[in-house]
Formats: C-alpha cells, sequence, structure tokens
C-alpha cells in the first residue's frame, strides 16, 4: 500500500495572514526599517512552521473501522468511524472527519485528540441519501491544527454498506388482522386463554406493549422493565398483510412509504405482520428481523441496481 | 466551518483585549490624543464587561461612535499619506472592533490589527525594548491565533503562551535564514538608503556614498540593485547619450595612491547657486545618503560650475561649493525633487596658483617608481592626430594608451591588494595585479597626471541610466555607481594665466568601454556574454543585453519601480493639494456657522437614542444573562463536589438526579432546576422573570452557605 496523498492549501484566514507578511516585507524594505523586516521574516518563518505541522499533523492516520446504522431517507444519519494513529510518538490533534459527497455533515462527537498509537471514534451525522442500498466509499480527514493557517486533507478509503428505508410517511390504518392459517389448534388456545399460555421468556418492555404483562416483580428488583412472552401469544395468531396492491390510489413512492409507516407500527406494536410487494412476499412474522427484512425489501423495490447487491 | 467558533469564549476576549491594549500603548506618543482616549475608553469597557460582567454598549451606540469618530477623523485629518493616518485608522478600528459581538472575524480583525500596530510602532522606534515588546505581542498574538483554531481542552487555557513561545523560538532559524537570504534580491521598492547606525542589521547591504574612495568601495556598491534617484528631461532638451550620461556627486581632490578624499579646504568657498526660473532640462527626484553634517551630495548631469538649479522645495537646503560640488539637506529624511539646466560644454572658470598647487598635490610617500612611470609616459610618441590638443590631454592620452597596452583588465572582483596604505596599493596595482575596477583606474589616472604636473581631481557619481517603461522616467541605481577623473585644461600656455577649464576624462573607457555605453548593468553580466558583445555596436549590445536574463530580471525591476514613482508622484502632489479635501473643506467652512448647531443638535439626539437604546437592552440583557450566570454558578458548585452536568442533560433531569446523590440537599436542588427552567423556557413578564430570578439567586446563595454543604461533601466521599 503506498503512501496515502496529502493535499495541502492555505485558509482563508491563512491567506490573510500570509498577505500580511508580504504587505509587512514591502513596507520594511520601503522605509528600509531591519525591524519591521524582522517581523515580516517571523510571521512569514510561522507560516512555513505551520504549514509543515499542519501537513504531519494528518500523516500516519488510518481509518479503522467504521459503520452506518440503517435510516430512514431524509432523515438523519449517524456514521462512526474509528481512527487510528500509527505513529508511536506523536499526538494528533483535531482531526475532521467528512464523508464524500453527503449533505450537511456535523458531528455529534468530537474528539481533540489521538494519543500515539490511540484511537479516537467519531460519529458523523447528515442527512440521508434517497432510499436504497448505500454504499460509503470515501472519507476525507482534514485538519487545521496547529494555527489554522492551513488545511490539510486526505482522502481513505473504505467499504460501508447500508440501506436507506423509504421516509416513514402515511397516516392510513393498519390493515385489519386477519387470522392465520394454522386453524385447527387455534381454539384450543381460546379456551385456555391469557393465564395458561407458556412463558416463554422476557424482552424489553416497547411502546404500546401492555402494562399487564410487564415483569413488575423483576422490575422491583431492580432490572429495566420487562415484558413477558408466551409461547403462542394470541396476536401470533393473526397476520396482517400489508399489501402494496391495497394502496393503488397513491403514487408509488408514496405507497413504499406507508407501508414503511406500518412495518413500523407492526414492529412497534408487536403484531405479526407480512408484507407483499409486486414480485415480492414477505412471510408473516414479527419482531426486529422481520421487520428489517420488510424494509431492506421497502428500501431496495424496483431499484434495478441494487436488487442483485442484497445481502 | 468546523474549526471556526462561532461565539468566542472569555479567555479569546481575554487576549483580544490584551493584545489589542499591548499594541496600542506604544502608540501613544504618534496617535492624535482623541483617539487614545476613545481606545483606553473603549478597552476599559471591555475589560470590565470581561472582569465584572458589565453588559457591553448597545449596537447602536456602538456605530454612532464609530460614525462619529469617523467622521471627525476625516475632518480633522490633514494629510491622508503619512503613517500617522493608518495608525490612526487602525487604532480607531482595532478599538471599536472590542465592542462589537464577538465572532470569529472580530478576532481575526484583532489579530492583524495588533500585528499593524506592532508594525507601525516598529517604524516610529528602535530601541531594545521595541525588540522585547515585539517578541512578547508575538507570542500573544500567536496564543490567540492558536485559541481560535483549537479546540483540546489541554492546549488552550491561558498555559496555552508556553506553545507559542516554543513555536516562536522554532521561527528562529528560519527567521534567521530568510533575513539572510531575503535582502539580496530585495530592496528596489525603495529609494531612501539604511539611515546611518543600520546598515548591515539584518544582513543589509551598505549604500550610499562616503566621502571618500578606496579599492572595492564602489565595485560594492555597485552590487546593490537599489534606486538612487530618478531623473526625467524635458522635452525640448533630448538626454545625452548613455555613454555620456555622467551624474556628477562629489569631487575628491585629495589624492593617496588608491584612496582618495574629499577636501574641505578646496572647498571651503561656498557660492552662490543662480535659481532656475522657468526652463529646465531636466527633472530630478532624490532621497538623501547619509553623510557627513546630514549633507548629501546632489547630483548634477555633467560639469558645470553654474548649473541653473530650482529650490527643491521648502524643506530641503542647498549648497554649492566650489569645485562644482553640491549638497542638500532635507528635513526627515526626505526626498527632494528639483530641476536643473547645466552646459555640457563647460565655461571657462579661473583657478588661482593656491588652489592649483591643491589639485596638483601628491602624496609625500609616493613610491619613486610610479614618479619614474610618469616620466617614462610623458616620452612616448603619440600619433600625429593628436598634435591639436593641449599639452594636457595629450600627456592624458599618452596615460590612457600605456594603460591600454600594458595588460590592464576591468574586473568588479580585482584581486585583494597586500599594501595597507593607499599608496602601497597604488603600486601593487599599477606593476604587479594590473586588475582594477573604476576606482583603481581613476585614483592612478589622477595620480599620474599629478605626477606629470598637469591638475586633475576624481568625481564620484553615477554614469548610466536605465529608461524606465514610460518612455520618459530614466532610473538611476546603486549599480550605476562609478568614478572618474577631471583634468584642468589651461586656456594658454601664458605663465600667469589662471583662466582654463575642467574635462572629464574616464580612464575605464580604456580597459572597458561596454561599461560606459550600456551602463551599469554591464557588472552584472556574465564574462561569456561580455566576450559575446565584443565587437558589436552599442546599441546590438544593448539589444542582446536586454535579451538575456539579466536584461529580464532589469526590465521587470524597472517595471515594478515605475509603479512605485507614480504612485509617489501621486501622492506628493496630492499631498500638496488634495482637490476632494480641499473642496469639502470649503463647504466645511461655508457650512459652518448654519450647520454647526444643526449638527450638534443632531449628534446630541442620536446619543441620547443611544443611550436610552443600551439602558433598556442592558436591562433586558442583564436578566438573561442572569438566570443562566446563576445557574452555571450552582452547577459550579456541584461539581466541586464530584458531579458534573452531563453535555445532554437538561436542568430538571440534572437536578433530579444531584438531588437523589445528595439527598441532605434534595428539595433545594430541586427546586432550583424547576425555577431555573421556569425562567428560562418559560414565556414570563419581564417583572415576574425579574422575581423567580431573584428567587433562584436566593436559593442557590443558601445551597452556598448551608451547613449541609459538609454533608454534600462527606456524602460524596463516603
Amino acid at each position: 500500500m503506498g503512501k496515502p496523498t496529502i493535499f495541502i492549501l492555505p485558509t482563508a484566514f491563512g491567506t490573510l495572514f500570509l498577505t500580511c507578511a508580504i504587505a509587512m516585507i514591502l513596507v520594511g524594505s520601503a522605509y528600509q526599517n531591519s525591524l519591521v523586516n524582522l517581523l515580516a521574516f517571523f510571521l512569514l518563518a510561522i507560516v512555513f512552521l505551520a504549514m509543515g505541522q499542519t501537513h504531519d499533523n494528518i500523516k500516519q492516520i488510518v481509518v479503522d473501522s467504521s459503520s452506518i446504522a440503517d435510516g430512514y431517507a431524509g432523515g438523519e444519519q449517524t456514521a462512526v468511524i474509528t481512527l487510528s494513529n500509527l505513529s508511536a510518538k506523536a499526538t494528533r490533534y483535531q482531526i475532521d472527519t467528512r464523508l464524500k459527497r453527503r449533505l450537511l455533515q456535523r458531528f455529534s462527537e468530537t474528539s481533540t485528540r489521538i494519543s500515539p498509537k490511540g484511537q479516537c471514534r467519531q460519529s458523523l451525522t447528515y442527512t440521508c441519501p434517497s432510499r436504497g442500498l448505500h454504499r460509503e466509499t470515501r472519507v476525507r480527514l482534514s485538519t487545521r491544527y496547529p494555527l489554522g493557517l492551513f488545511e490539510a486533507w486526505s482522502w481513505k478509503n473504505i467499504e460501508l454498506p447500508y440501506f436507506v428505508y423509504p421516509a416513514p410517511i402515511g397516516d392510513r390504518p393498519l390493515p385489519e388482522a386477519i387470522p392465520a392459517l394454522v386453524d385447527s389448534m387455534s381454539n384450543t388456545f381460546e379456551e385456555k386463554g391469557l393465564d395458561q399460555e407458556d412463558f416463554h421468556g422476557h424482552r424489553i418492555f416497547q411502546l404500546g406493549d401492555s402494562e399487564r404483562r410487564i415483569d413488575w416483580r423483576a422490575f422491583a428488583r431492580g432490572r429495566p422493565r420487562l415484558v413477558k412472552e408466551f409461547k403462542g401469544s394470541h396476536q401470533a395468531l393473526t397476520n396482517r398483510d400489508l399489501n402494496w396492491n391495497s394502496l393503488s390510489d397513491l403514487a408509488p413512492e408514496a405507497r413504499l412509504s406507508q407501508l414503511t409507516r406500518w412495518v413500523e407500527l407492526a414492529l412497534a406494536q408487536n403484531l405479526r405482520f407480512s408484507l407483499t410487494l409486486p414480485g415480492v412476499r414477505v412471510a408473516p412474522g414479527s419482531g426486529h428481523l422481520h421487520a428489517t427484512k420488510c424494509l431492506e425489501c421497502l428500501a431496495v423495490f424496483e431499484l434495478p441496481d441494487h436488487g442483485s447487491k442484497l445481502p | 466551518m468546523i474549526s471556526k467558533p462561532n461565539v468566542l469564549d472569555r479567555e479569546t476576549q481575554v487576549l483580544m483585549t490584551t493584545v489589542t491594549f499591548l499594541g496600542l500603548v506604544p502608540l501613544t506618543t504618534i496617535l492624535p490624543s482623541w483617539i487614545m482616549i476613545l481606545s483606553f475608553f473603549c478597552l476599559a469597557l471591555k475589560s470590565s464587561h470581561l472582569r465584572f460582567s458589565w453588559s457591553l454598549p448597545h449596537p447602536w451606540l456602538t456605530f454612532s461612535l464609530s460614525l462619529l469618530s469617523a467622521g471627525y477623523f476625516f475632518f480633522s485629518e490633514k494629510d491622508f499619506f503619512r503613517i500617522e493616518t493608518l495608525a490612526t485608522l487602525l487604532a480607531l478600528a482595532g478599538s471599536l472592533n472590542l465592542l462589537r459581538p464577538n465572532r470569529y472575524h472580530h478576532a481575526v480583525l484583532a489579530i492583524f490589527s495588533a500585528v499593524f500596530f506592532l508594525m507601525l510602532h516598529l517604524l516610529e522606534s528602535r530601541t531594545k525594548l521595541s525588540i522585547v515588546l515585539m517578541f512578547a505581542d508575538l507570542v500573544l498574538i500567536l496564543s490567540l491565533i492558536s485559541h481560535l483554531h483549537i479546540r483540546d481542552p489541554k492546549l488552550r487555557g491561558l498555559g496555552n503562551v508556553l506553545p507559542s513561545l516554543k513555536l516562536l523560538l522554532t521561527a528562529i532559524p528560519m527567521w534567521l535564514f530568510m533575513a539572510v537570504l531575503f535582502p539580496r534580491v530585495t530592496a528596489f521598492f525603495t529609494i531612501a538608503p539604511s539611515p546611518p547606525g543600520f546598515e548591515g542589521f539584518g544582513g543589509y547591504a551598505e549604500s550610499g556614498f562616503s566621502d571618500e574612495i578606496r579599492p572595492g568601495s564602489i565595485a560594492e556598491l555597485t552590487l546593490s540593485d537599489e534606486i538612487a534617484f530618478r531623473a526625467w528631461f524635458a522635452k525640448d532638451h533630448p538626454p545625452p547619450s548613455l555613454a555620456n550620461m555622467y551624474w556628477r556627486g562629489s569631487v575628491l581632490s585629495i589624492g593617496n595612491g588608491l584612496v582618495w578624499t574629499r577636501s574641505p579646504k578646496l572647498e571651503r568657498n561656498q557660492i552662490a547657486i543662480e535659481h532656475l526660473a522657468k526652463e529646465w532640462s531636466y527633472r530630478v527626484q532624490l532621497a538623501p545618503a547619509p553623510s557627513q553634517m546630514g549633507f548629501s551630495p546632489l547630483f548634477l548631469l555633467e560639469h558645470s560650475h553654474s548649473p541653473l538649479l530650482s529650490p527643491p522645495s521648502a524643506a530641503a537646503t542647498v549648497r554649492a561649493f566650489q569645485g562644482a560640488t553640491f549638497q542638500f539637506s532635507s528635513e526627515k529624511g526626505q526626498d527632494v525633487r528639483y530641476s536643473a539646466s547645466v552646459f555640457p560644454d563647460s565655461e571657462i572658470e579661473t583657478l588661482d596658483e593656491k588652489t592649483k598647487t591643491g589639485y596638483s598635490r601628491l602624496p609625500a610617500n609616493l613610491d619613486q617608481r610610479v614618479k619614474k612611470l610618469a616620466e617614462q609616459i610623458a616620452k612616448t610618441p603619440l600619433p600625429p592626430a593628436f598634435s591639436n590638443l593641449s599639452p594636457a590631454e595629450q600627456t592624458a592620452q599618452r596615460i590612457l594608451n600605456w594603460l591600454s597596452d600594458n595588460g590592464f583588465r576591468y574586473s568588479l572582483s580585482s584581486p585583494p591588494l597586500e599594501a595597507r596604505d593607499g599608496v602601497g596599493q597604488l603600486s601593487e596595482f599599477l606593476f604587479t595585479t594590473k586588475i582594477g575596477f573604476c576606482e583603481h583606474y581613476s585614483a592612478a589616472f589622477a595620480t599620474l597626471m599629478r605626477a606629470s604636473g598637469i591638475p586633475a581631481r576624481i568625481v564620484i557619481g553615477y554614469q548610466g541610466a536605465a529608461l524606465a517603461d514610460d518612455g520618459e522616467t530614466w532610473v538611476v541605481r546603486q549599480i550605476d555607481s562609478h568614478a572618474w577623473t577631471e583634468i584642468w585644461i589651461q586656456e594658454s600656455s601664458g605663465k600667469n594665466n589662471t583662466a582654463g577649464r575642467w574635462a572629464r576624462i574616464d580612464p575605464t573607457d580604456v580597459v572597458a568601454p561596454l561599461r560606459l555605453q550600456v551602463g551599469g548593468v554591464f557588472n552584472r553580466l556574465s564574462p561569456w556574454l561580455i566576450a559575446a558583445l565584443q565587437g558589436l555596436s552599442s546599441d546590438e549590445a544593448r539589444k542582446q543585453i536586454s535579451n538575456s536574463w539579466v536584461g529580464k530580471w532589469n526590465g521587470w525591476l524597472m517595471t515594478a519601480n515605475l509603479a512605485h514613482t507614480k504612485w509617489e508622484d501621486f501622492a506628493a502632489r496630492e499631498q500638496a493639494e488634495f482637490a476632494i479635501l480641499k473642496q469639502v473643506r470649503l463647504w466645511h467652512k461655508e457650512f459652518t456657522s448654519t450647520a454647526m448647531p444643526l449638527a450638534a443638535l443632531l449628534a446630541g439626539a442620536l446619543a441620547i437614542i443611544s443611550i436610552a437604546l443600551t439602558v433598556r437592552w442592558k436591562n433586558s440583557h442583564r436578566l438573561e444573562q442572569m438566570d443562566l450566570a446563576i445557574w452555571r454558578t450552582f452547577c459550579a458548585q456541584i461539581e466541586k463536589q464530584g458531579f458534573a452536568r452531563k453535555p445532554n442533560e437538561g436542568p430538571l433531569d440534572f437536578s433530579r438526579r444531584a438531588a437523589r446523590h445528595f439527598p441532605q440537599n434534595s428539595s433545594l436542588i430541586c427546586q432550583i432546576g424547576e425555577l431555573f427552567a421556569e425562567i428560562h423556557y418559560a414565556n414570563l413578564s419581564a417583572s415576574e422573570r425579574a422575581l423567580r430570578t431573584r428567587q433562584l439567586d436566593q436559593l442557590v446563595r443558601q445551597i452556598q452557605r448551608s451547613p449541609s454543604r459538609e454533608r454534600i461533601s462527606t456524602s460524596t466521599n463516603s
């Protein structure tokens, strides 16, 4: 691997500073004033030193690991980038990170120094691009340390795929629940009622969960609010089909948005649902994994470039 | 941008104020007193803002203050082309800048005004204290710069002076390198040589004529590209050819071998200057060179016993001496401009016997070989073409012939002479080394002439000039420095005849005719270019030279210099009569009687409105700030007990968490959090807000005073 190219240019402030130094040299020689020249040369020397220091400050910095969580189109996306300082002696200061061609980037977590052989994590928030499977390929590291006279930057290659789901917009109610196909057993469960269901395990409380199902005893012991889960709970017996065809009066993107909204709602209420899109069907299910699968299908729906790259 | 802070923190503001203060203090002597009072008033306001959290004046007040002072500055300033004017403007901007909101660009302005304050101070004063001040100021300015751009808390803070000091010390080697290297290619924007006592400081070449020549003195001058003066010729008086453009400076009449000096005795008699009424053949702009008694040589074309001179300017005095040398001195070392007319065919003058002896005196310890040489040369035959010349001219011709026949060479870098005195050096040059520069040849020639009994003297000045791009400005540079001789030619051979004339003989012509034809630039040409130029006509040679890189560099220098000249001309003209300003002053005078009361009324009204606005703004502003200040005090109090607020925590969350942590004070802490949240976020009326703020203040004071404070600390320890 060759050394990465480091670019360096003076900032606006640096240009002003340099101009000031040159003007001072002219004044010094016009008035034949050696002290003014001395001052001007000091300013120049500082410019040159700062140039070297800014350049050195970005040397031997590598992107160690990075991750981006999936997000919704138009929402905010956070990329977490870990930088490593390979130098065994020098501390690096104020390395700023930017993703290539992403708008409105800002740090939600900044770090100001990376000690020798150390690491730092930066999380970068920016506006999500349009839906689909995206890939961040380049990250720009830049620094203006120590005097802000110069900005040095270099580009690092990364490989960071992530999904951007359609924006969850839509005010239609969830489709009606349809009894599941496993009819033969349904009656027996009905008779048993809630209390007789088999205790299956705990999961973290989510908005929309019934208060009656919270394990208050566990909560009293200082544990977070947990919800008791039962095998074959009542809701599991019904299924809501989130169907593309049921939204025929909407534009395609609006349909996707509405479907995404439904997936969100169903997940929040821990409902059982299936997703039907032209040519794609996700079988009934519930829980995060299932929802993620549905959302991914929605994200890449009818995007020919991404369809084949689905993980 | 990421690195730019939106609002400056307190430490940056402290640094800004300090840097401005440190820049302004040394300028007290050159700035008008009203500016100083205004500046220190601004500084005091800012300091009290930082120290006691007093609020700054309302932006409108600052604005009207700037407007008023700018107006006053415009009317009171008589001369806009002085350093003091720049200083006044900068001081005004720099100090009013402190009263403005604290954004990034205000800090940038503070940085640059501090740098320029420093520069102005250095232009005015050159004491050891200035250097100390410069370093101190630079350290603070650097701290301010890094403070603005560094986020790391460990590198910030006032301890940040140390890294700046380190940076400054690291800069020293590079600074030395540049300071030594740079002056060799600079100094072309100036016509003013270094002031006395400062030559050589920072590696500058010494410039300007002194009152003597010795081997190497003119060769050293020609190393400089610096401009000596500029001249313009009248339209109906075409300039002489380049080879005949001799600018006479001083006359040296005491010969001591290769060392020649001026003779106060021979120049004793001051003569009257005939003033030029209207016509002039050329005009010169000249800067004074350091010289004895504050007088510098005035350069005139050709030798003329009585040139017509226009008085340079009111500030300069000119004196003329027997021997046709002119000197001037000007106040504050300003440039002088003068016009002159000369008569190239120098007129007849008289030289009494005593003076004649003075011009023929030989050094007492002159080498016998030189005397013998003079006798020997006098015996050499002359071609018949020279037979109609006067005896003095014939002698001169014989000496020139001898020089050209005996292998003498012209070189800027003549071998060093071993002899310590001028007489010994002369013998060494004539009989051993035979390589020299114009000062060697003119000294040798004048001595040989005197040894043959003919009065002779050396003239130093400039030979040649370069025409700038505008086609009319002739620029004479140190590179054109030259020395030549003048010999006395008696009118008739009568014993008691004192009438005669001084004729110019330039012995350099024999060894380096090209030097005179192309001017001083010859001294910069490479040996192979000189070789290539041999045998060419002077026009062709000049063309060749302007195509060489030396010529191109010279051309560039001329262009750059011309722009500078134009500006100086403009400034000089405007300085005398700034047309717009004059008009404005006229209006000002006319309207003073009626407009003054009106203006006073307007200013008064403006002031009252601004003050009223400020008071209102101050009150609301203070209340706004107050609750936040009290809350911060409270948070700091809690933090001291080892319980810090998380950055994402709101006041309610924090107070609840803190209450749980300090059960003894829980109700008080909760109350403070709720009260602050109410003041800060609820939409309260001003009176209600004031009431709540006072309550909050009391509660926080209570928690500071409360005996349970110790319990707070014990609870954290346990």
